[in-house]
This record gives C-alpha cells, sequence and structure tokens, in this order.
C-alpha cells in the first residue's frame, strides 16, 4: 500500500515532465521559424525602401492603365506593320509592273 | 515506530510530488503561453512579409509594363519611319517607269513594220515610226507620212507606248530622220514643227529643272540624316537614320544619272537646227 502510493507520486510527476518536451520541441521550432521571417522581412524591408527612392506609382489601378496601354500599342504595332506590308507590297508592285514592260517591249 | 516514519516519509513524498506537479503544469502552461504569442507574432510578420511582397512585386511589375511600354513605343516609331522611307522610295520608282516607258518610245523610233493596222481599220504598208510623242506617233509608209493620234493606235501600240503616261515630257523624234510634214494637213506645217520643237526643248528645260529640285532635295534629306547621326542619338534611332542614308545616297546617285541624262538630251536637242 505505501509502496503503491510512493510509485503514483512519482509516476504523476513522471507523466508531467513527458508533457513539456514536445510543447519545448514546438516552441523551438517556432522560435527558429520566427527568426527566419524576421529575416526575411528585414530583407524585404530594405529592398523597399531602396527601391522607393525611386517614387512610382504602384497601384493596381496603375497596372491596369500601363497593361491597357501596352495592349493598345501593341494592335496599333500591328496596324502600322500591316501599313507598311501594304505600302512595301505597292512598290513592288510598280518594280515588277516596270520589269514586265521592259521584258515584253525590249525583246522586240 | 518504523511504520509511523515510513507514513511521515511517505506524506513528506506526497508534498513534494504535488508541489513539483503544481510547479511543471506551472511551466508547461507558461510554456504554452509562449508558443501561442510566438506563433502570433510569426502570423503578424508573415502578413508585413506579404504586403512588403505584393508592393515590391506590384513596383516590379510597373517597371516591366513600362520598359515594355518603352520598347513598343521605339518600335513604332521606327516602324512608322520605315514606312516613311518606303513611301519615299516611290517617286523613284514611279520615275523608273516613266523612264522604262521614254527608254521603250526612243527603241520604238525606226521600228519598221511591213504591215501596220491602225484601229482605224487601214493597214499602211512598209511603215516606219518617225516620231513618238505622248499621244500621237508619226508614221512614214508607202504612200506618205501620216501622223497618228493615240485613239487610231491598235491595242499593242497603246500597250507599248503607253498614250498619256509621259504628258509632261517632249517627243521622242528619230535624229536621222526628222519628222517630215503631215500628209492630211500640209499647210501651216512648217510653223507647226518650229512650234513643236520650241515646246519641246521647254518642255525638257522644266523636265530637267523639277529633276534638279528633286536631287537638291535628295541631297537636303541626306545632309538631315548625317545631322541627326551626329547628334548621337539612341541606337534604334541610328539603325532607322543609317538605313535610310543608305537609300537617300542610292536615290541620289541615280538622280545624278537621270540629271546627267536630261541635260544631255536637252544639249542634243537645243543644238539641233530649228525646222525652217
Amino acid at each position: 500500500m505505501r509502496r503503491s502510493l510512493l510509485l503514483l507520486a512519482l509516476m504523476m510527476a513522471c507523466s508531467s515532465c513527458d508533457k513539456r518536451g514536445p510543447v519545448r520541441t514546438q516552441l523551438q521550432v517556432a522560435e527558429a521559424e520566427l527568426k527566419t521571417k524576421k529575416a526575411q522581412h528585414a530583407t524585404l524591408q530594405e529592398e523597399s525602401k531602396a527601391a522607393s527612392s525611386t517614387p512610382m506609382a504602384t497601384g493596381q489601378s496603375q497596372i491596369d492603365r500601363l497593361t491597357k496601354e501596352v495592349e493598345d500599342l501593341k494592335a496599333s504595332i500591328e496596324e502600322v506593320k500591316q501599313r507598311k506590308a501594304a505600302e512595301e507590297a505597292k512598290n513592288a508592285a510598280i518594280k515588277a509592273e516596270k520589269d514586265a514592260y521592259l521584258a515584253k517591249h525590249t525583246k522586240l | 515506530m518504523d511504520g509511523k516514519i515510513f507514513l511521515y516519509l511517505i506524506l513528506i513524498g506526497a508534498a513534494l510530488g504535488g508541489s513539483y506537479k503544481l510547479y511543471l503544469d506551472q511551466d508547461l502552461g507558461e510554456l504554452n503561453t509562449k508558443l501561442i504569442v510566438v506563433r502570433q507574432e510569426m502570423t503578424g510578420v508573415q502578413s508585413q512579409i506579404d504586403q512588403i511582397s505584393g508592393q515590391l512585386q506590384r513596383r516590379s511589375s510597373v517597371t516591366d509594363l513600362t520598359k515594355t511600354l518603352a520598347t513598343l513605343k521605339d518600335e513604332k516609331v521606327r516602324l512608322e519611319a520605315e514606312i516613311q522611307a518606303v513611301e519615299a522610295e516611290r517617286p523613284a520608282l514611279t520615275e523608273g517607269i516613266r523612264a522604262a516607258i521614254a527608254q521603250i518610245r526612243q527603241q520604238t523610233v525606226g521600228m519598221r513594220f511591213d504591215e501596220l493596222s491602225l484601229a482605224t481599220g487601214s493597214p499602211l504598208k512598209n511603215a516606219l515610226i518617225q516620231e513618238v510623242s505622248d499621244d500621237e506617233i508619226v508614221i512614214k509608209h508607202s504612200l506618205g507620212i501620216r501622223r497618228a493620234r493615240a485613239s487610231e493606235w491598235n491595242a499593242d501600240l497603246k500597250e507599248r507606248l503607253r498614250p498619256g503616261a509621259l504628258a509632261d515630257t517632249k517627243p521622242v523624234a528619230d535624229a536621222a530622220a526628222p519628222p517630215a510634214p503631215v500628209s492630211s494637213a500640209p499647210e501651216g506645217v512648217m510653223s507647226e514643227a518650229r512650234q513643236k520643237h520650241g515646246k519641246k526643248i521647254l518642255d525638257a528645260q522644266l523636265a530637267t529643272q523639277k529633276m534638279q529640285r528633286d536631287l537638291t532635295s535628295l541631297e537636303d534629306l541626306l545632309m538631315q540624316a548625317e545631322k541627326e547621326l551626329n547628334s548621337n542619338p539612341s541606337a534604334s534611332r541610328k539603325y532607322y537614320i543609317e538605313g535610310r542614308r543608305t537609300q537617300y545616297a542610292g536615290q541620289i546617285a541615280a538622280q545624278k544619272a537621270r540629271v546627267s541624262a536630261a541635260q544631255d538630251a536637252l544639249r542634243r536637242l537645243e543644238a539641233e537646227p530649228p525646222p525652217p
């Protein structure tokens, strides 16, 4: 009876000890992760500070506006390319007409 | 007595064990609290990281878009300049066709035909083409000399001589056999021939002057391109200007040859004695 009581007291103490172990491990992992995140945060803050030396509007509306401008310009360039091709075709037609005319009539 | 001592020892052990358990529970609670705080702090730092990353990413997007925009604008300017260069070639090409027509007309003078049919249906035997102008040819044939208007030419002649194509230039005549009086209109032919000769010279002078003006314009354009090249333009602009300069140089060389040929022709024409 007496020995059983002593054993019970020891077991209770040991079970409490066992519970602290995993929590400590979790805490250590979380602290290491926090340290890494803080370092990452500091690096990003440095980058952000360096980048903000050049003032620039970076809102989503600005990105949307620029994207639209780029798309419009691409469409416009396509039109200009087509116009250039048409002008080159006109020149080629004139050259071809001249060559054909000379080829046909120089033989006579 | 021994039993009492043992009981006391057990009681003391139980008290110590209970106290230690209380201490351990408290320690565990503190560890849990600390873990929660660390996790909360990590969440906060992560949200700040996300925010800064988002800002940097947007900044990067804006920078990329701005660069793309500048490149596209440059490309558009380059393409428009290339279109202008292509359009600038047009007058030279048109002039080339005109020169080809003039060359063929020149070759036509002196051509002989056993029988030349006109659109009016009258065949001319032993026909010799003596003169070609923009809307008229002079044909010497077995029965005399005939001046045929463009409306009378057959389809082959029309296709070959292209009436109306060189309305502002002088007629081409066989120097060895100057046009004779026209059989259909003998009266007043001499004075008409003299007038025509004067008109030829005037036309040739005007054409030569026009070619010289064109040459001067091209030389101005070349000088302008040289100046632009000396003003340290951007790489794409430099590429475009160099292309333009080469084109102008080629056009100038061709134009000089044309001017020289026109001046020679004008000199020959002016040296010819006027018809009586």
